[in-house]
């Protein structure tokens, strides 16, 4: 189940690179929660419920820039919690923004249930208590 | 005390739920200081005056429907932990916003306001631990 689950959070990223934004919430529970509280946006909500949430939150956050690409550089199997390392590109006209951070993926009976999101992988993985 | 500070906690939110604002503040020391959440475009407020112009802009981008999901009573301190619903003013999304509020009482008036985005942090602060 445990690579199940790192498949799912895989497509999911992949369904992001392509901007498609009908597979990224039939990926998810209805009930699928959105955390960004551990590194927030201005005038975003810093939690939000249900696939739809994601949806327009991901399509709003992409709006405000001319071009964005996000890599994740490492996937961490934490049965049935996903770490996702991740790098990304953010430009607006002539400004160029580039970032690390780590998405904490909650994954239950093949649908993702939750993402939260942090600064560091080590916020994150402290979350999951994998790191001590 | 400890019980009274609380209660000065709660009488206050309810005031800002309502939209009191008059008496929302009232409840605050002249010399209040409030230290804003990692973020926001100015971090620390001193005065009732600046105190309030806070709240004016935190009602103008998050509104004022807040609950509280998780309180601790500890003596002069008490932390809330809060969701308030909110919808983004330029963004157009709607949702919660969820933070701690680290409050510090001295005679029934709140002297402190701290706001943290992550709980963990706000507990460190307050010289708790989870």
């Amino acid at each position: 189940m445990s690579q199940e689950n790192v498949e799912i959070v895989r497509r999911a990223y992949e369904a992001f690179d392509r901007r498609d934004f009908e597979t990224v919430p039939g990926l998810g529970s209805p009930d699928f929660e959105l955390d960004i509280s551990a590194h927030p946006i201005p005038d975003f909500p810093n939690v939000g419920t249900g696939t739809e949430h994601m949806a327009g939150f991901f399509a709003t956050y992409l709006a405000g820039f001319s071009d964005y690409t996000m890599d994740v550089t490492e996937v961490i199997d934490g049965e049935d919690k996903v770490v996702a390392l991740c790098h990304d590109t953010a430009r607006l006209g002539p400004g160029v923004v580039e970032r690390d951070f780590a998405h904490l993926w909650t994954v239950s009976a093949g649908s993702l249930v939750r993402l939260q999101v942090f600064k560091t992988a080590d916020e994150a993985l402290e979350a999951t208590g994998l790191k001590e | 005390m400890s019980r009274e500070n609380v209660e000065v906690v709660l009488q206050d939110l309810e005031y800002w739920n309502r939209g009191d604002i008059d008496a929302f503040v009232g409840l605050w020391d002249d010399d209040v200081v409030l230290r804003a959440a990692e973020g926001w475009p100015e971090r620390v407020f001193r005065g009732k005056d600046a105190v309030r112009s806070f709240y004016e802009g935190f009602a103008e981008t998050v509104g004022r429907d807040s609950l509280i999901e998780d309180l601790i009573d500890a003596g002069d301190v008490v932390v809330t932990r809060m969701r308030a619903h909110m919808t983004g003013v330029q963004s157009g999304l709607e949702g919660d916003m969820r933070f701690t509020q680290v409050t510090t009482l001295r005679n029934g008036k709140v002297v402190l306001a701290e706001f943290f985005w992550d709980h963990r942090e706000a507990l460190k602060a307050a010289g708790l631990s989870e």
